[in-house]
């Protein structure tokens, strides 16, 4: 673990699932910050530069992948790392268009926090 | 030496007395059971009687023989007035009929043993005897005058009340039968009465007027309901002998008359002439007789052209009502691909103009913006398709199926059947559409439910005690469960969207197993279900989507698991023969009932034994393993018995590209 706590953005609009990431990820020493949508995310992940963010799709104002998007244009967006959490399929991310390999796709109801906070933790090693 | 005119006599007596006998024999051989065919036939055979008599007498010149020929003029009376009344279909009264008989037999009798009758024979020339006549000539020459006037008088009588054939019929008879009356009665008898005797020869060739009419009749009327070619041909047979009888017979009066001059070049113009009308008479008969032919044949080829075409006709009304009350749409092209026809309902579906289009090339149609989807699927070549589906546009989808159409071997067009299903595709989208939207909500709810469990089991909210760690493996469980069947459902709408997309690598289908078989370890460990798997040594890798295989496999052992009873076998096995692997799974649990088995792999399919035992199986699982394994070229089977368990099997082709 490094000196410095790292800090996940989490962007989803269910509220029971946000408490418990967070609840997870804070026990795992994580700082952690929140938003209820793309608009607020995209805000708080420019002033705050978090070292991964956690993106829903589906959400009312600004969705996840358009918030993405905006994000990509960033020059400090372009590569931080990004894992969406969804509960469309791999099928539905795909029409959608996006290219590969620029994030990691889940659907929630397949995995468990346990395997979630694993992905976290690889993802950071990487990028230090 | 007889002279020429004398030869002529006699032989044109004995033709008469030939013509009326074939006519007799004839009409008789045409209906012999027919009273007035028999009558006729008498008066034919005494005509021919006193025509043969009178030949006999003129080659002997005796009494006897006149005698007889006298006699035999008696029976023809006879013969005669019998054959009149059978001709109007009366009978004579019975005691006239006998007082007939005996008068003839008087007569005869009298004729022949007196001499009453005949005196003496006074001398003989070429147009007769002279004769002494004795005063019974005078009371029969009387008496043959009453009876040829009833002769000839009781049909004419009848003429007048007959129908208009009847009356043809007789006319020409009468006709023929009065000339024959008269010419007898005035060289027979009147002349004779005066004192000529000499020309009696002449009498008897007048019989040739009565066949003549009588045929004549028969030809053009009927008479005697005789209707026949053949008849005619005999007919004109008789005319041409009448003919030169009746030539010879003037040329020699004539030459008779002009004493001896010219009797050579008059006799060849009269044979002459003779040739030429037997020819013309011969063509005219033949031509006659082709044409009646042809009429005929005509005849009944036209009614029976004209029955067929009605036939014909009906069934064509009958087939086109048909097409044109059809609910589907039908366009039928003939063999060079054209259109022939369209009916209503397609036109009403595709928007065709029918009169436009009739005649044309079936790529005419693709001018129409709704039919252009249809032909551009048909154009690379008409072949049979068999209900393939096409969106026209966002309010018409139609499914349409091409049938060669072919008779005795021969290809003799195609028949489109051109159905509307947008109603049902958009209800069966929205349907999709539904359940897809469904499936993605209860994710959401799924998820919480999932993190929350899975946190609560691995302690992150505080250690559970031994039953709190329970409950929560066992919601975590069910969850799982319910997690599953909505994945199942949504795989099942992209299927149905046609948005199942397969990922292609090359994996090792041994790890699919292997994983799986991990996943499942807790449940074969609660159950006591022994697992008997030969992992095979080398095994190919293979192009794959791994992720939709593991589905299947995990189907598989999922379903044997649940329906073999606790502490039952399963028997998993791998065999690969180069060109294709083999998977099986094999269980000894409840099996599938025979009546259930075809609807194995159909949607929302579950046996009822095992519903009953396992209640969470959603059905789906079959269904889309069938979808998976076919996607990949593979085959999709199993083998079971009710109460003896079940085989499930999937063959895959071994494939090192994408498919």
């Amino acid at each position: 673990m490094a000196d410095k706590k790292n800090t996940i953005l989490i962007v989803e609009d269910e509220m029971d699932l946000r408490e418990l990431l967070k609840n997870k990820l804070e026990s795992e020493g994580y700082n952690v910050l929140e938003a209820d949508n793309g608009r607020v995310g995209t805000d708080m992940a420019l002033s705050q530069h978090p070292d991964i963010i956690l993106l829903d799709i589906i959400m009312p104002q600004m969705d996840g992948l358009s918030m993405l998007k905006e994000l990509r244009q960033d020059e400090w967006g372009k590569n931080v790392p990004v894992i969406i959490l969804s509960n469309l399929s791999e099928a539905e991310k795909i029409s959608e268009g996006l290219e590969k390999n620029v994030y990691d796709y889940l659907v929630k109801s397949d995995w468990e926090p346990d395997n979630v906070v694993a992905l976290i933790r690889k993802k950071l090693g990487k990028n230090k | 030496m007889m002279s020429w005119f004398s030869i002529t006599i006699i032989a044109v007596t004995f033709l008469s007395g030939l013509a009326n006998m074939a006519l007799a024999v004839y009409v008789y051989r045409k209906n012999p059971r027919e009273r007035i065919n028999k009558n006729f036939f008498y008066f034919g055979f005494a005509i021919f009687l006193w025509c043969l008599t009178k030949f006999i007498s003129m080659l002997y010149k005796n009494i006897f023989w006149l005698e007889i020929n006298y006699s035999s003029g008696s029976i023809l009376e006879l013969a005669g007035i019998y054959f009149s009344y059978a001709l109007i279909d009366k009978k004579i009264n019975k005691w006239v009929g006998v007082l007939l008989y005996v008068i003839c037999a008087g007569f005869i009798a009298t004729t022949i043993s007196t001499n009453l009758f005949i005196k003496n024979l006074i001398s003989f020339s070429d147009l007769g005897f002279k004769v002494d006549y004795g005063p019974l000539f005078y009371v029969w020459a009387i008496y043959t005058f009453l009876i040829v006037s009833v002769i000839v008088y009781v049909p004419f009588s009848f003429i007048k009340k007959a129908d208009e054939r009847r009356k043809k019929q007789i006319a020409y008879f009468l006709t023929g039968e009065a000339i024959l009356g008269f010419w007898v009665l005035i060289i027979s008898i009147i002349l004779p009465f005066l004192g000529f005797t000499q020309f009696t020869v002449l009498d008897t060739p007048a019989t040739l007027f009565l066949v003549g009419f009588t045929s004549y009749s028969i030809i053009k009327y009927h008479l005697m309901d005789i209707s026949s070619l053949l008849f005619q041909a005999f007919v004109y047979a008789l005319v041409i002998i009448v003919i030169i009888s009746l030539l010879l017979l003037l040329m020699f009066a004539g030459s008779f008359l002009f004493a001896h001059f010219m009797i050579w070049p008059l006799y060849i113009i009269a044979v002459a002439v003779a040739i030429v009308l037997f020819f013309i008479g011969r063509l005219f008969f033949i031509e006659k007789r082709d044409l009646e032919k042809a009429k005929i044949n005509l005849t009944d080829l036209l009614a029976k052209s004209e029955e067929n075409r009605k036939r014909a006709e009906t069934e064509r009304d009958k087939t086109t009502t048909i097409i044109s009350s059809f609910t589907d749409g039908l366009i039928i092209l003939d063999e060079n691909n054209d259109i022939f026809s369209i009916n209503p309902e397609a036109e009403k579906i595709l928007g065709l103009d029918k009169n436009k289009l009739l005649g044309k090339s079936f790529q005419t149609m693709a001018e129409y913006s709704k039919a252009e989807p249809i032909v551009s699927v048909i154009i690379p070549g008409i072949r049979n398709i068999h209900r393939r589906e096409v969106e026209v546009n966002k309010k018409l989808i139609v499914e349409f199926s091409v049938i060669s159409l072919t008779l005795n071997k021969s290809d003799i067009g195609h028949l489109l059947v051109i159905h509307d299903v947008t109603r049902e595709k958009i209800v069966e989208r929205m349907k999709t559409e539904f359940v897809s939207l469904a499936a993605h909500q209860l994710r959401t709810p799924l998820s919480i439910v999932k993190w929350s469990m899975s946190m609560l089991k691995k302690g992150d909210f505080g250690k559970l005690n031994k039953k709190q760690g329970e409950i929560v493996k066992n919601t975590f469980r069910n969850n799982e469960r319910l997690i599953s069947l909505v994945n199942d459902l949504l795989n099942v709408t992209r299927i149905e969207e046609g948005r199942y997309l397969y990922e292609m690598a090359m994996a090792d289908i041994r790890e699919i197993i292997k994983s799986v078989m991990e996943n499942y370890k807790e449940e074969i460990k609660a159950k006591k279900i022994i697992i008997d798997f030969k992992k095979p040594e080398d095994f190919p890798l293979m192009m794959i989507d791994t992720e939709k295989i593991k589905l299947v496999v995990q189907n598989f052992i999922d379903n044997a698991i649940n329906y073999s009873q606790p502490g039952g076998k399963v028997i998993i096995s791998l065999k690969n023969d180069d060109k294709n692997i083999e998977f099986k799974v094999q269980d000894f649990g409840i099996g599938i009932p025979e009546e259930e088995q075809s609807k194995i792999f159909g949607k929302f399919s579950r046996a009822g034994n095992a519903a009953k035992m396992n209640t969470t199986g959603s059905g789906l699982g079959l269904f889309l393993s069938k979808n998976i394994i076919e996607a990949h070229g593979g085959e999709i089977w199993f083998e079971s018995e009710e109460g003896k368990g079940a085989s499930f099997y999937f063959s895959l082709p071994i494939k090192k590209e994408g498919v």
